[in-house]
């Protein structure tokens, strides 16, 4: 197992150290994405990936954007308002972790959390899924949607 | 920070197995086992061998 360095610069960034990652690993390939990692393993190319899981995860499908599916529905009344930096990078905000990313942990996680994240840039949310790869109709998906937070 | 609502679409529209949890949005942490249940159930029914 091993968890793949996104750099969260571009979707298309994402899915290519995603690729380079699976070019590294042997045997049949478990992809597990969490939140917005869910359209970088929905957009995965390698052949040997045999089962894609999402964990509290975004899918969004050709042609749609991440930005697309997040917004879908009207967010959480507790959930960050969430926008870019000068710089293009989105961070999320202490009141985030407090409220809405991770409110069922103890404060020192939740500290951790906040000290180690890493921004994610704009364009990966604003970039559209390439025709054939979103995950919905190529591979058995597997949802493990959350019900509260 | 993803609406239970969007969650059972993208499952549904990609007709996938969905498990549904009272738990936030970073199982991994506030729900590690649930998380390993489900990503066990999920690789034994999909990936010979396994």
């Amino acid at each position: 197992m091993i968890c793949a360095p996104l750099p969260l610069t571009t979707l298309g960034d994402d899915v290519g150290a995603l690729d380079r990652l699976c070019a590294r690993a042997e045997g049949d390939i478990v992809l597990v994405g969490h939140a917005y990692a869910g359209a970088v393993i929905g957009a995965a190319k390698f052949e040997r990936v045999k089962l894609l899981v999402y964990v509290a995860a975004l899918a969004p499908d050709e042609g749609e954007t991440v930005a697309d599916v997040f917004y879908r529905e009207e967010p959480h009344p507790k959930a960050p308002r969430l926008a870019p930096d000068g710089n293009g990078f989105i961070w999320m905000p202490p009141e985030g972790f407090e409220n809405a990313f991770a409110q069922d942990a103890a404060s020192d996680v939740k500290s951790v959390l906040l000290a180690t994240q890493r921004p994610i840039h704009a364009k990966c949310i604003q970039e559209k899924v390439s025709p054939a790869a979103s995950g919905k109709t190529s591979r058995p998906g597997f949802s493990s949607p959350r019900m509260i937070g | 920070m993803i609406p239970a609502k969007t969650q059972h679409f993208q499952a549904e529209r990609m007709r996938a197995t969905a498990r549904a949890h009272a738990v936030d949005h970073s199982p991994m942490l506030t729900a590690p086992n649930v998380v390993v249940d489900v990503l066990l159930e999920a690789i034994r029914n999909t990936v010979k061998d396994a």
